[in-house]
């Protein structure tokens, strides 16, 4: 596997670099707030080709040929120089506008994709219920056609960013004689109204990152639909394809790794530095190693999808193995915190300088197995779509 | 060497106990009490300290002659068990520990000026949370405080209340242990620091000593003292988390059964029932070690010391894992406030922390058992009973 991305390639790192040299590193000004700098920034990134590289022009994408290798190296470039990529503030970005593009229709594609893009329209992801969570098919949210509009009641749990989300995509059960999975439908609906209740989540850490989203009578238009009526599910697959499949999370990981480096430097242990522990010191290299084959994988994966090929069953390992690096990752962080890790922390942040953040690495690194679907699922798509293993027979 | 074993430990007696705090604590330490407690809404940690002093449970296992039921660590071990299982907030394991200690080790002026007022609820105590250290250096924290003549210099963290009555505090020079103050804080000569952790059921302190006049001191040229305040500790928090993990993964099972997903009971899909079983197992083989090391301190055997630190080590890993996993069983709703397993997992991690960090203990297990070989010495022989 030839790792470099060759010569034509370098002018191009060339080019990106300089221009974030340009317009981010040297950009600040007093005047402008850092959200304004972050927008006129990622403007300008997009008019140039670097970011919103899938979505079309028309719809405030850069709409660039396919181009995996150009994707990385803008990537690269943009992390080295801590510039701001895509908008990743709520679940449009991520999950919505790939789903509009795949399953919308023209005028949903007008409306809802350039604001959202721009962050003027920011969303919040409405699947799980308190009883349907790995089993996500049996939601009970009813929504039934009235008069043009949808009228929608039910719960949605687990829901992040709902207090600051001003619309939802949701699924919910508009065909209640179909069979379980043909009878839901995704809609798109306007958070800011009176059927609509949001109450945060407390967690394990004293934080409410997640919230249950009550649904009474609220309201939706007809054709705040994306796919037909039944078809949510299907439609509901391209966003679920997305959410396990990024490589933030890889790049987060190895950030942290690093980091995990550095507490082990400055821990000491038996008046050492906890570095030099020969246990300690095999399980940084373990983990590296899978780091390592993580990322190689990945950009094995890459190679093969650039070459139209069948990448296999790493796109199904890759959420699994990640969280399992997660939890590794906190362990080891909770043996060198040892007593720290009893002390609530000062700082709310995770973002937040010293052994507080780790504290909170650790008990978020609690939820990753659980979150985007469970390890035990993870398993069984593994087992039966990536191995042909059969399924379970459904009898109790 | 005095030891507070009865020659005859009746079982009967054991059980009623047992069974008595048992049932207390179910209606009045129940899910929802600790709940509210854990969110600032009571004071429970008074009022069960107040009824487990009227029922006696403080004195269980201390002399008879000095207010005390008589029952020895095997006491110790069940009250342990089941305030662990329960999650009671409180300052237990610190008190009933030096309690313990002192009625095994101390003067008998020391003995009758603290222990019946521990035996009566009426003193609570604190000690350090690293009792033992590796042979290297240590860190500021948890060096031992130095003494001119009968003043205390110096800062350590401790496991118990701000407001205690009594400090057990190592007290030595250039790092190394050489006798055990007993302090009663009184003025500005003492401050006590208290520090925010995830586990709001129990404390921890930093304690700072500007010229503290102490109360007593126990010499300790061969460090077992010690080591027998370890044991009682170490015996303490093996009890409480072996309660804990048997709760909680009670519950989740019980939860795992009612749980439908996919049309059926969660329970009912093996990798479920497998991690069910992994509980279990985990749990049940810490318990025999338990039962060895609470019996090896029934008769105070030499290598009770060891048999402590090796329970102590294995209970916790148990009850950390338990505790999580629990919190995985139990899905999305497992990571919640609202839902018990965390406080559980949040005791786990203290119970892990305190007594010192388990690998240190699981060295010091690895060289008493050497020096237990090479001395020719059986270390599973169990007492008569």
């Amino acid at each position: 596997m030839d790792l470099s991305f060759g010569t034509e390639l370098d002018d191009f790192r060339r080019e990106v670099r300089s221009f974030v040299a340009e317009h981010w590193k040297s950009g600040a000004s007093d005047s402008q707030s850092r959200e304004e700098r972050t927008r006129r920034f990622r403007e300008l990134a997009t008019a140039q080709g670097y970011l919103y590289r899938n979505v079309p022009r028309r719809y405030g994408g850069s709409e660039q040929p396919p181009d995996a290798l150009r994707a990385e190296v803008i990537r690269e470039e943009f992390v080295r120089a801590r510039a701001p990529m895509e908008n990743r503030k709520g679940a449009g970005v991520s999950l919505l506008v790939p789903t509009l593009l795949e399953w919308g229709t023209d005028w949903q594609k007008e409306k809802f994709i350039a604001p959202t893009l721009s962050g003027d329209m920011a969303w919040c992801q409405g699947y799980s219920e308190p009883n349907a969570g790995s089993d996500l098919a049996s939601l009970r949210t009813r929504a039934e056609l009235v008069a043009g509009e949808w009228i929608i009641t039910g719960q949605k749990i687990w829901t992040s960013y709902a207090f600051k989300a001003d619309y939802i995509f949701i699924l919910v059960r508009s065909e209640p004689q179909a069979p379980k999975h043909q009878g839901i439908s995704y809609l798109l609906v306007n958070m800011r109204q009176p059927g609509i209740t949001v109450r945060p989540l407390k967690q394990m850490t004293g934080k409410s990152d997640f919230c249950e989203v009550f649904l009474d009578g609220a309201r939706t238009p007809a054709d705040w639909i994306v796919g037909a009526r039944g078809e949510g599910w299907k439609v509901s697959k391209t966003t679920l394809r997305h959410e396990r499949a990024s490589n933030r999370g890889l790049d987060f990981q190895e950030a942290r790794f690093r980091d995990l480096i550095r507490l082990a430097k400055e821990t000491q242990r038996d008046g050492r530095p906890a570095i030099e522990n020969p246990e300690l010191r095999q399980r940084l290299a373990t983990l590296e190693g899978s780091l390592a084959s993580m990322r190689y994988s990945a950009y094995r994966q890459f190679s093969m999808d650039l070459g139209g090929e069948d990448a296999g069953l790493f796109p199904l390992l890759r959420k699994l193995y990640s969280s399992n690096i997660a939890s590794e990752m906190a362990r080891i962080a909770r043996d060198l915190l040892g007593e720290d890790l009893l002390i609530m922390p000062e700082y709310d942040d995770e973002n937040a300088p010293g052994r507080s953040k780790w504290v909170h690495t650790y008990f978020t690194s609690l939820i990753l197995a659980i979150a985007g679907g469970s390890s035990n699922i993870q398993r069984n798509i593994i087992a039966e779509r990536g191995l042909g293993l059969p399924r379970d027979r459904t009898e109790p | 060497m005095n030891t507070s074993k009865t020659s005859v430990v009746d079982r009967e007696e054991l059980e009623a106990l047992r069974s008595s705090i048992e049932e207390v604590l179910a209606s009045e330490c129940d899910s929802r009490a600790v709940h509210a407690y854990f969110d600032g809404k009571s004071k429970l940690d008074e009022s069960l300290w107040s009824r487990a002093s009227d029922l006696g449970w403080m004195g269980a296992s201390l002399p008879e002659s000095l207010g005390g039921l008589g029952l020895g660590p095997m006491g110790l071990h069940l009250l342990h068990w089941e305030l662990g299982r329960r999650t009671v907030p409180g300052p237990y394991i610190a008190t009933l520990s030096v309690g313990q200690w002192l009625a095994e080790i101390g003067t008998e002026e020391q003995k009758s000026r603290f222990l019946p007022l521990i035996a009566s609820g009426k003193l609570t105590a604190a000690l350090p949370v690293t009792l033992i250290g590796s042979d290297q250096p240590v860190i500021e924290s948890k060096k031992p405080l130095t003494l001119q003549g009968s003043s205390l210099h110096g800062r350590i963290d401790v496991l118990g209340p701000r407001d205690a009555g009594l400090f057990v505090l190592p007290v030595g020079s250039g790092g190394s242990i050489e006798a055990w103050a007993l302090l009663q804080p009184e003025g500005a000569t003492t401050s006590v620091q208290h520090s925010e952790i995830w586990d709001r059921t129990r404390e921890i302190c930093t304690v700072e000593c500007t010229g503290a006049k102490v109360a007593g001191l126990l010499p300790d040229p061969d460090g077992s003292v010690g080591r027998r305040l370890l044991r009682h500790v170490a015996l303490a928090i093996a009890a409480d988390s072996l309660g804990g993990a048997t709760h909680i993964s009670r519950q989740t099972v019980e939860y795992l059964k009612t749980r439908v997903q996919f049309e059926r009971p969660i329970a009912s899909f093996q990798a479920i029932k497998h991690r069910a079983a992994d509980m279990v197992i985990s749990i049940a083989a810490q318990r025999y070690v338990l039962e060895q090391a609470v019996e090896s301190a029934m008769q105070d055997s030499p290598d009770a010391d060891m048999w402590a630190a090796i329970a102590k080590v294995g209970a916790t890993k148990t009850f950390a894992y338990v505790a999580g996993d629990c919190i995985q069983l139990h899905g999305g709703m497992g990571h919640t406030w609202e839902f018990d397993p965390h406080i559980y997992a949040k005791r786990a991690r203290v119970n892990e922390a305190v007594a010192s960090d388990n690998r240190v203990l699981l060295d010091f297990g690895a060289r008493e058992l050497a020096s237990a070989t090479r001395a020719g010495r059986v270390t599973t022989e169990l007492g008569l009973s």
